[in-house]
């Protein structure tokens, strides 16, 4: 017999937690009980854990930008600085974005009669951290209830859209990309408009597949995707990325961002329209 | 390595691997890292290397593992509930083992995370969140085939 199990080191383990396990399912039952008082507590707790990581990612992010740096500076001896270069770059992408969205718009327009229904107020928002594993691909934000983001606005960056608000906090927020197995959003694809449900797939190809397609549907390379707006959550014409075919002539979905480069996004405010 | 330094070395090591943003490693399309639940293996490894300094205190658990769900979205209490689990079976098998024998430490842990799992899917049922049985399955094996990578490292600093 084993003197060390009964000793009361292990015994006031044990007692530890067994007390800590009855406290998370308390919490975990109060949480999900959408409890308003709990909300609070919740908010702060997020707010805190969010703006701590964010120092603790500091020193890490100087680090990494400044070797990302040097490594450039040895690449090239452009008279243009880094950071111009990425700027243009970012400009680049955008107005490609831009350009295909308004295509998009266009083609939309050209097909109704009447006028734009609806432009969003949006503010532009920082990526804290970005979590990515077999269970959520989430990143958090430094917006929150404060500067009024709500759960469920939808995040671009470049004018395509991303993902969308999960939880709000006072000054953060966490965002679930388009590709967490929880994010479902309602799409048109290509000039035929077919309708489908874009679902987060960590199965697919690029962690995204399209289900609910009609029967007759078909595409064709390059058609694009967007957001179609039946949910009554999501705004129209938001464009997502485009449809691709492998070498066994599988369509696949190719989004039009790129995960590493979540450093700044826009949020959009459903609420509000922008006045012109 | 003296018990002050084991504890706070356990502490910062969890903290980072909670608070940092996820590693990029993509291999045929898929960040790799995505798939290794490293927190889990930090637990087990250290309380087991040393079960009389590392998480003794739960309370740093209970505040890591809230930070966790805050960071991640989830409901307060999933990620504490998981790492109970298996700060449990690692206490006990470093209760019952008389000296480190990596095999048998290796399979507590593969139990440990079969609790942990089962646990977790239970979890998703309940706040109606989807998950896939293939991906948690990968996740299962990358985890368990990563184990004696960071345990060779951590056991020999925490023995030295």
């Amino acid at each position: 017999m084993n003197m060390r199990f009964a000793s009361s080191e292990n015994v006031d383990v044990k007692k530890k937690i067994i007390i800590a396990f009855i406290f998370f399912l308390i919490v975990f039952f109060i949480d999900r009980s959408n409890a308003k008082y709990f909300s609070f507590f919740r908010a702060f707790v997020g707010d805190v854990s969010i703006y701590s990581s964010k120092a603790l990612n500091y020193p890490f992010v100087l680090v990494s930008s400044a070797f990302e740096n040097v490594s450039k500076r040895f690449e090239d001896d452009h008279n243009v600085t880094i950071d111009e270069l990425n700027r243009l770059q970012s400009q680049i992408i955008k107005l490609e974005n831009k350009n295909k969205s308004l295509e998009t718009r266009n083609e939309y327009l050209n097909s109704i009669i009447g006028e734009e229904k609806y432009d969003y107020k949006s503010q532009i928002a920082k990526t804290v951290i970005y979590k990515n594993n077999t269970f959520d691909d989430v990143f958090s934000i430094n917006r929150g209830s404060n500067d009024g983001v709500k759960e469920g606005d939808p995040i671009i960056k470049n004018n395509v859209l991303i993902g969308k608000v999960s939880k709000v906090n006072f000054k953060s927020s966490i965002a679930i990309l388009l590709t967490n197995i929880n994010s479902r959003v309602p799409v048109r694809i290509g000039t035929k408009k077919f309708t489908a449900i874009l679902i987060g797939n960590p199965s697919s190809k690029n962690n995204l597949s399209l289900t609910f397609l009609p029967k007759e549907y078909s595409f064709k390379s390059g058609d694009l995707i967007y957001t179609s707006g039946i949910d009554g959550v999501l705004p129209e014409r938001l464009l997502i990325g485009e449809i691709q075919f492998d070498q066994n002539k599988e369509f696949f979905v190719k989004p039009y961002y790129d995960n590493t480069k979540l450093d700044l996004v826009t949020i959009i405010n459903l609420r509000a329209k922008n006045d012109k | 390595m003296t018990n002050n330094i084991k504890t706070n070395l356990a502490r910062l090591l969890l903290l980072l691997t909670v608070t940092l943003s996820t590693p990029q490693l993509v291999i045929f399309d898929q960040n790799v890292i995505s798939f290794i639940n490293v927190q889990l293996i930090i637990i087990f490894v250290l309380r087991i290397c040393s079960p009389s300094t590392n998480f003794k205190n739960i309370w740093f658990l209970s505040i890591i593992s809230l930070v966790n769900d805050s960071l991640s979205g989830l409901t307060f209490g999933t990620t504490g509930i998981l790492y109970l689990i298996i700060l449990s079976v690692a206490s006990f098998q470093a209760s019952i083992k008389l000296r480190s024998i990596f095999l048998s430490e290796w399979i507590a842990f593969i139990i440990a995370l079969v609790l942990a799992y089962v646990a977790l899917i239970l979890i998703r049922f309940m706040t109606d969140m989807s998950f896939s049985i293939s991906e948690i399955l990968l996740n299962y094996i990358f985890t368990v085939i990563v184990y004696p990578f960071i345990w060779y490292p951590l056991a020999r600093l925490i023995y030295a």
